[in-house]
């Protein structure tokens, strides 16, 4: 089995052969090693990232563990305030009942008293005279006291009702200074009255802005001795409203700065002493000047130690409730924020006195102009003088409660455009909708989202009209009340046809635009409506149930703002869509504008 | 003498009322409830009605709403006398039909200054 000896060349052939063969043998493990590097870094990278995986884990429920706590915290603080809140409730109540005991015993001390002082007259008894006169006047005093105490927790409470009259300027002026005379003279004082010509007739609550009067006479009597008190009213517009003006003068006691600070603090006169000195509750002047600002005015005053004091008391003359004071100069308040000239008028109906103090705060930061009301019924009355841009209803009221007002404010065709924003602590937002609220947030408020919501509907009131063209008379109807709703007037089109006459007669804001419908549908109405220039710009957005094609879509695209699918939503959410989407359209057209 | 009919529910102001209008020289007819003082305002046909707004049985406005209803007591008077503290009883007691009210505590001077008035209203129609 002798093997042929290969020849010279079949050798070198060989050695040829295998020195390719090593290098490719080069090749391959430079390729394997630089793959064994490669999946070493690979295997490193996952390792990094399994770490980096686990401590983000871990850091999520370090997170998880803060924002349970952080939840807990809130739901105690929430507590704790409904708590004060409560608390703060059945202190007013407390004080209105205990007053109102209190003064029934009282009242019979005086009555006796005045029985027994007549019979001492009649009787020829005077040594008992002077002491039972005593008693009357004490018993007097602490009535006073009482009636003041229950007027300032009743204002606190938010329970202060205003009843509004109209009534002529000069007749109260005279009547308050008939009954002011009798103390004017106590002290050797004069008392002038300057009405100017044009005082007319003002509407306001009348006892208050009597006794209001009464008591800053009574002062200016009580501080001034052989003195004059001034009493100068005038009418004045500014910014387009009426206002009367009094101004109570006295060339009395005065008072510095320090005391002027303190002056309508309730319970505090300018100096402890005073009270020794001089009498009176020192409730008054916080009382007087809380029911002007109730009545959407305020008091100032100016004064100088030694030279007397002027106080002013501002009052609307078509008495409507809180609209800014115009600023006298150097005075020394400055109650009310300046708003903007035009700031949107948010009707806040809420009668939790802790919950309105907040929200218009809040909302005036804002540049919210917030009117308050207390009760339901108090709340359509300013509804109907105040027109406002929004309303704001709590739905817990006693008396009147917010479904009541809800349901008062849209059978009024007067109030029925104005949107209306639920606040409740109860999720009930089917009924809200039903009875035709514009939205509902539930309590406790997302102070966040409360601007946004009132910016969203003050701004659609009063523009033109939405042109719904739809051939389900059903959802149509429920578009149409959405829309009125939240304030926008609306036009319907049974289908495109009739949708183009419409468009002829108005011009719409915006068209909702349902796909199929009888006669002319929505893709024919949407090529009627491009072939003319002046409604091409007019946003369109379609509402179909259609399952649309790619050749649909294009069609689409092309001429339409947005395309809402019916099938996607239920019809609430759907109309909610259609409703909010209405709104960011126009407002984003507007702003562009 | 003109014969005026209090209704007052409470002891120690029915007391004094009834007695200081007596010594004005009025005939004083007490009905201490709503219902009482229907039932008086028919038998005793007084000149004048003094009416407490808050009362057991029938409250002010609901028997002087009934005094409205019935021919005989129809045209007399009635002054509603009111709490301070009670916020809108003025407003109800107008609405009732009540010809003037006063509120408590009583002045009165002021109170009688209304009797007068009303009583002279009637003499002279």
């Amino acid at each position: 089995m002798d093997q042929p000896i290969p020849s010279a060349e079949y050798i070198a052939k060989l050695e040829k052969d295998l020195a390719a063969l090593k290098k490719m043998n080069k090749v391959l493990m430079e390729r394997v090693e630089r793959s064994v590097n490669d999946t070493g870094g690979a295997y490193s990278l996952f390792e990094r990232n399994i770490t980096l995986q686990r401590s983000v884990e871990a850091r999520t429920r370090e997170l998880e563990k803060i924002n349970l706590e952080l939840h807990r915290l809130i739901d105690e603080a929430s507590r704790a305030q409904e708590a004060a809140e409560q608390a703060n409730r059945s202190k007013g109540s407390f004080l209105a009942n205990m007053s109102h005991e209190l003064r029934t015993p009282l009242n019979a001390i005086i009555g006796y008293g005045e029985m027994l002082l007549e019979e001492a007259e009649d009787l020829g008894q005077a040594g008992f005279i002077p002491d039972l006169q005593k008693i009357h006047a004490a018993a007097k005093h602490l009535l006073a006291l009482i009636n003041d105490i229950l007027d300032l927790s009743k204002i606190e409470a938010g329970k202060m009702d205003l009843y509004y009259e109209t009534f002529d300027v000069p007749p109260m002026i005279q009547d308050v200074v008939a009954t002011i005379t009798p103390l004017v003279k106590k002290n050797a004082n004069a008392l002038e009255v300057h009405c100017a010509d044009d005082l007319g007739a003002m509407r306001a609550d009348l006892t208050k802005v009597r006794q209001t009067l009464f008591n800053l006479l009574s002062n200016a009597c009580k501080f001034t001795e052989h003195g004059t008190i001034t009493l100068e009213v005038t009418r004045e517009t500014v910014d387009g409203g009426g206002w009367v003006t009094f101004r109570v003068r006295d060339t009395g006691i005065g008072m510095t700065p320090e005391q002027m600070e303190k002056l309508f603090q309730e319970f505090s006169q300018a100096d402890a002493s005073t009270t020794r000195k001089y009498g009176g509750t020192g409730l008054g002047l916080a009382i007087s000047r809380k029911f002007c600002q109730l009545m959407g005015g305020d008091i100032t005053v100016e004064s100088t130690l030694g030279h007397g004091s002027t106080f002013i008391i501002r009052l609307p003359a078509e008495g409507r409730a809180l609209k800014a004071v115009p600023a006298p100069r150097r005075e020394v308040s400055a109650s009310s924020a300046t708003l903007p000239e035009g700031a949107p008028t948010v009707l806040l109906i809420d009668d939790d006195p802790a919950m309105r103090d907040l929200t218009q705060r809040f909302l005036g930061k804002e540049g919210f102009h917030v009117v308050i009301a207390a009760s339901g019924e108090e709340g359509l009355r300013l509804a109907k003088a105040l027109k406002p841009a929004v309303i704001a209803l709590d739905v817990m009221m006693p008396g009147m409660d917010g479904w009541a007002v809800l349901t008062a404010l849209k059978a009024d065709p007067d109030l029925a455009d104005i949107p209306v924003i639920m606040l409740s602590i109860v999720d009930d937002k089917g009924k809200g909708y039903a009875l035709g609220a514009a939205d509902y947030l539930t309590k406790p408020i997302d102070w966040e989202r409360l601007p946004d919501t009132l910016r969203k509907y003050q701004q659609t009131r009063q523009q033109s009209p939405v042109l719904v063209v739809e051939d389900d008379a059903d959802l149509r109807e429920m578009m149409r009340r959405t829309l009125e709703n939240v304030g926008w007037a609306v036009i319907e089109a049974a289908n495109g046809r009739v949708a183009l006459e419409r468009l002829i007669e108005q011009r719409p804001e915006l068209i909702l635009l349902d796909l199929m419908m009888p006669e002319m549908d929505g893709f024919q109405f949407l090529e009627e409506v491009r072939t003319h220039e002046e409604w091409r710009s007019i946003p369109i957005v379609v509402v179909t149930a259609k399952d649309l094609t790619e050749e649909d879509h294009r069609r689409l695209t092309a001429s339409v703002a947005r395309v809402l699918q019916k099938g996607l939503y239920s019809r609430e959410e759907m109309l909610r869509e259609v409703r909010d989407l209405v709104a960011a359209r126009v407002q984003g057209i507007r702003g562009q504008g | 003498m003109a014969k005026i009919l209090l209704v007052e529910d409470s002891e120690m102001n029915r007391d004094m009322l009834a007695r200081r209008l007596a010594k004005r020289g009025y005939e004083v007819v007490i009905a201490v409830d709503g219902g009482q003082a229907v039932t008086l305002a028919q038998t005793e046909a007084p000149d004048l009605i003094l009416m407490d707004m808050n009362l057991p049985v029938l409250d002010g406005s609901e028997a002087t709403r009934q005094l409205r209803a019935a021919p005989a007591t129809r045209s007399i008077p009635v002054i509603a006398l009111t709490a301070h503290a009670m916020v809108g009883d003025r407003e109800k007691a107008l609405e009732a039909g009540c010809d003037d009210y006063d509120t408590k505590p009583i002045e009165l001077e002021r109170l009688l200054g209304k009797i007068e008035a009303l009583l002279k209203k009637e003499a002279t129609p």
